[in-house]
């Protein structure tokens, strides 16, 4: 009876274990790779009308300079309010339209960076991503005490059951 | 056929004339109606003009309150005296048991609408004398009643059956609850039937499916 | 005789868990419009389809109880609709916190949500309805047919609650309001399908302790 009361519990230390893990492996990942908010202050383009470069200035008035990659996605709002997705090598000319549409609006952008190149730019965000890790862990949490109290319940009633009828089996 | 008509005309009287003497359901249907109604105008400022949407909700929320405890009141009064158990020993068939059940509900909510309908009228000042609120109203009832019967024949047996009745009842009404609120809505900004057409749609379906099934299902309901 | 931890399937599940893991939470790309909050779909997801097809099973279950009087079905019916409700309790809370920063709201008027709730709190009193009326086969009969009546009624749910949002627009602001695809990139489909996968293995395990459990608990009460 032991035994299998500790293999649960081992499994239950394990997963939790293997979750903070994996938590604090995401937020290795996010620390290679910053994040500026800010409002966009410059956009270069090339001769092709392609988007090269831009500036964005954060709210303390730092300046940030940034290089587009092909790789450089975009998720921007319109002036309308639909949201444009896509990456550079898709969209060379428009990215640089939709920045300049930002700089005109004074619409605040959300950049993520590894110091030289831009990886994506996105509205600014109102939920942090560090509020949304705690969300994470609160939800893996839950589903993994649910499903072994209800492990633990079905196993408890299994053994009532079990007992009962041996008395009766008894007799 | 003739025959069938007869006897859901039957157990119907029954159930109002039984009603007529101590006019039980009917009571408690429209006071306990009424007194949500009253809740409610309080709770929000009285007085004030309520947006239709609201005032709708408010009113088919207190309905199907209501309604339940009063159904849930009319099989009661079956089961304390046994008399569903002589009925289902008459040599008719299950159904016409189930219809008739569902007549006298019927017949009932819509006597308390009478009179829960004049006081909202009061109290939150829209007029409600038009031939599409009586038509809404009416789908309505049928909706709630055939539901309602259902429920209230399969839980006859189960204990706490005052907490579980409106469990079941409630969430199953919902499609229901959405057409009359949103129909009336509409009704109140005096809109046309062109617009309230897909709502009565809805809640025609709606009365069909459960009728259909529940008298598909009645020897199953009524087996012992 | 089932043994719960000395199981298979509960082995293999496990071992599947841990994979699954390691997918969600280092392999799979974090993605770019939701960030890292994107990756409670990958159990989200899967849990809600896997509790609609449980509530599937129930109703299919129940029809073939109804018909062939076998306690089989009955057996599975009451351990899938409890499994069902377990993978259901986690998809609302899923839902809800990938909501919050996702949507900025907790919960919305959408249909589908709508549709998930009711019908959540439908077979939440079937089981209550099952734990309240007296054992014996008048109790299954009419489990069954409460949940054939939920299945019969989660289309028109879903009817009614899709022309409301129609009438009323849900507000929702937030980073990914749009209607476009969470898992856009072909990584996060495979992570996805093994999700759901995993939590099927698990299911099945999950159903195999209940009716094993429910199992014991009638040959127990026949015996005494």
């Amino acid at each position: 009876m032991i035994h299998k009361k500790l293999l649960i519990i081992s499994i239950g230390i394990f997963s939790i274990l293997f979750f903070s893990l994996g938590i604090t492996q995401i937020n290795a990942q996010e620390s290679g790779e910053k994040m500026v908010s800010g409002i966009i202050t410059m956009v270069l383009l090339d001769e092709m009308k392609e988007l090269k470069e831009f500036q964005i200035t954060d709210f303390d008035g730092n300046n940030y300079k940034f290089i587009v990659t092909d790789s450089t996605e975009f998720g921007l709002d319109e002036s309308s309010g639909d949201r444009w997705v896509s990456t550079q090598k898709n969209t060379p000319k428009e990215s640089g339209i939709k920045l300049i549409s930002h700089q005109q609006r004074y619409a605040p952008v959300t950049v993520i960076h590894d110091g030289e190149n831009a990886k994506s730019i996105v509205e600014r965000e109102e939920g942090k991503l560090e509020n949304n890790l705690s969300y994470l862990f609160s939800f893996f949490l839950i589903t993994w005490i649910i499903f072994f109290i209800y492990i633990f319940y079905i196993g408890k009633k299994q053994k009532v059951i079990e007992s009962a009828a041996n008395l009766v089996n008894k007799r | 056929m003739k025959n069938s008509l007869g006897s859901i005309y039957n157990i119907a009287k029954k159930d109002l004339l039984i009603e007529f003497r101590n006019k039980d359901v009917i009571l408690s249907i429209s006071g306990f109606a009424t007194i949500i109604i009253f809740v409610f105008s309080f709770a929000f400022d009285v007085g004030s003009s309520f947006s239709s949407s609201t005032a709708g909700g408010i009113l088919w929320s207190s309905i199907s309150f209501a309604s339940i405890t009063g159904i849930n009141r009319s099989f009661m009064l079956e089961s304390e005296n046994d008399t569903l158990g002589a009925l289902i020993m008459a040599p008719i068939s299950r159904d016409i048991i189930y219809l008739g059940k569902v007549v006298g509900n019927f017949i009932f909510i819509t006597i308390s609408q009478m009179v829960i309908l004049p006081i909202f009228a009061i109290l939150f000042n829209f007029s409600i004398l038009s031939i599409e609120f009586i038509a809404c109203c009416l789908l309505a009832n049928i909706g709630l009643s055939v539901v309602g019967t259902l429920f209230a024949s399969l839980t006859i047996k189960v204990r706490a059956k005052e907490v579980l009745l409106p469990m079941l009842f409630l969430p199953c009404i919902i499609p229901i609850l959405f057409s009359s609120i949103e129909a009336t809505s509409l009704i109140f900004e005096e809109k046309s039937w062109s617009d309230l057409s897909t709502w009565f749609q809805l809640t025609i379906a709606f009365n069909l499916i459960f009728l259909i099934f529940s008298l598909f299902i009645s020897n199953v309901i009524y087996e012992d | 005789m089932v043994n719960i931890t000395k199981n298979k399937l509960l082995i293999c599940s496990a071992i599947f868990m841990f994979i699954n893991l390691y997918l969600i939470f280092i392999w799979v790309p974090t993605e770019a419009n939701q960030g890292a909050i994107q990756r409670i779909l990958y159990i989200h997801v899967p849990v809600s389809q896997i509790s609609m097809l449980a509530i599937i099973l129930v109703a299919v279950s129940s029809v073939l109880f109804l018909w062939k009087r076998n306690e089989f079905w009955d057996k599975i019916a009451i351990a899938s609709a409890e499994i069902g409700l377990l993978y259901g309790t986690i998809m609302l809370l899923s839902g809800i916190l990938w909501a919050k920063p996702v949507w900025g709201v907790w919960w919305t008027g959408e249909a589908k949500l709508t549709t998930a709730l009711i019908l959540y709190l439908i077979y939440v009193s079937y089981i209550m309805f099952r734990n309240y009326f007296p054992v014996g086969s008048q109790g299954q009969r009419i489990a069954a047919i409460i949940a054939i009546i939920g299945a019969l009624d989660t289309p028109l749910i879903y009817f009614a609650a899709n022309l409301w949002s129609e009438a009323h627009p849900p507000i929702v602001l937030g980073p990914a309001s749009e209607n476009d695809s969470s898992f856009s990139s072909s990584d996060m489909r495979l992570v996805w399908l093994f999700s759901t996968i995993t939590f099927m293995i698990f299911f099945v395990y999950l159903l195999r302790i209940r009716y094993k459990l429910q199992d014991n608990i009638s040959k127990y009460l026949m015996n005494t």
